[in-house]
């Protein structure tokens, strides 16, 4: 594109140009039309701007994570539950599945099971700590899941266990990615 | 890379602020379209390229898009109608010269087409320069320079006569 200007008027716009932009520093100058206009529009934000702004952030930032973490705090919950059912019922379980029980094993896959539950359960208190729920939830529950599936048909208790189990461990990898794609999602803005 | 949104807002909140309220009739609108911008910068983090302008040029088209979006859904009124109130100072003096000197804003402001009064706030509140403002109105450095000028030169005349 050629632009065709007054050379004239083109130096008498770059004096201009140079004019405004001491004005904008503060400069004080003759051109009151200037001057005017500068004054006029520099005015400074109200202080209560910064803090409306921090606050809109964050509740922004709460409402975006909220559902992965609901969803973390009823995985840990589920796991809890499942490794306190293996202390205290392991051998309801082993009669079910029509296995031989052996306590000792299991109580220690009960100590596992609630020490994953206390992994995944740290990102329902702190968002920061959702990567340690994704990194620890998601791989166990999808194993746990279809781990159950022979248990279909055979011992209902547990297929819905581990059924579940392997829904919200997908639920809880999606609601995590969803909330970290939304966070860098194209929105409608131009700009340079 | 862009700053965190506390250093973001430190650098660049003048600039917008002082960008929208030049486009809006007044400080309240001004204040709502503020927050919105940073709250859709924060979402749009990854949208800035530093290789095609300063975080403030990015800044500021987002404020262009929530200045754009306020009117149309203001729409029918009349875009071209208030200029922003002044900030209320506690000096009953600079009071009464601030309305006075707004009141006049408004009324010679009122007088410029869209585009010009969007080279005004783009150059005096945004403080962007001919380069960035010709990327914002789709012209080149020397259009937009030129572009002020003969806005300043036409206001100068304004008042001239005023």
């Amino acid at each position: 594109m050629v632009d065709e200007f007054d050379p004239d008027e083109v130096a008498q716009a770059e004096r201009l140009d140079g004019d405004i932009s001491r004005a904008l520093t503060g400069a004080v100058g003759t051109d009151t039309a200037l001057t005017w206009l500068v004054a006029s529009v520099r005015t400074d934000p109200p202080a209560a701007l910064a803090t409306r702004i921090t606050v809109e952030h964050e509740r922004r930032e709460r409402a975006r994570w909220r559902p992965a973490q609901l969803v973390a705090g009823l995985f840990a919950l589920n796991l809890l539950s499942h490794g306190l059912g293996n202390m205290f019922v392991g051998e309801w379980v082993s009669r079910g599945l029509g296995e031989h029980y052996s306590p000792h094993a299991v109580r220690e896959g009960g100590f596992a099971l609630i020490a994953a539950g206390l992994a995944v359960g740290a990102g329902a208190l702190r968002r920061s700590w959702l990567p340690v729920s994704v990194g620890a939830g998601v791989p166990l529950g999808l194993a746990l899941g279809i781990y159950g599936l022979p248990e279909i048909g055979k011992f209902g208790q547990g297929a819905a266990l581990h059924i579940t189990q392997g829904l919200l461990a997908i639920v809880l990898g999606l609601s995590w990615w969803r909330a970290r794609r939304y966070g860098n999602r194209p929105h409608d803005e131009g700009g340079a | 890379m862009l700053p965190e949104l506390g250093a973001l807002y430190q650098e660049h909140a003048a600039a917008v602020w002082r960008y929208t309220r030049s486009r809006l009739p007044t400080d309240a609108d001004a204040e709502d379209v503020t927050s919105d911008v940073f709250a859709r910068a924060m979402r749009s983090t990854h949208t800035y390229d530093p290789a095609k302008g300063s975080p403030r040029a990015w800044l500021v088209g987002i404020a262009r898009n929530a200045v754009g979006d306020w009117w149309r859904r203001r729409k029918p009124e009349d875009p071209h109608g208030d200029f922003p109130d002044a900030i209320a100072s506690d000096d009953p003096l600079m009071e009464s010269l601030r309305i006075e000197q707004i009141g006049e804003v408004r009324a010679v402001l009122a007088m410029l087409s869209e585009r010009e009064r969007e080279a005004i706030a783009l150059r005096f509140g945004a403080e962007l320069g001919s380069a960035e403002i010709g990327v914002h109105l789709g012209i080149s450095p020397t259009a937009a320079r030129m572009l002020v000028h003969r806005v300043v030169t036409k206001l100068r005349g304004v008042l001239t006569d005023g």
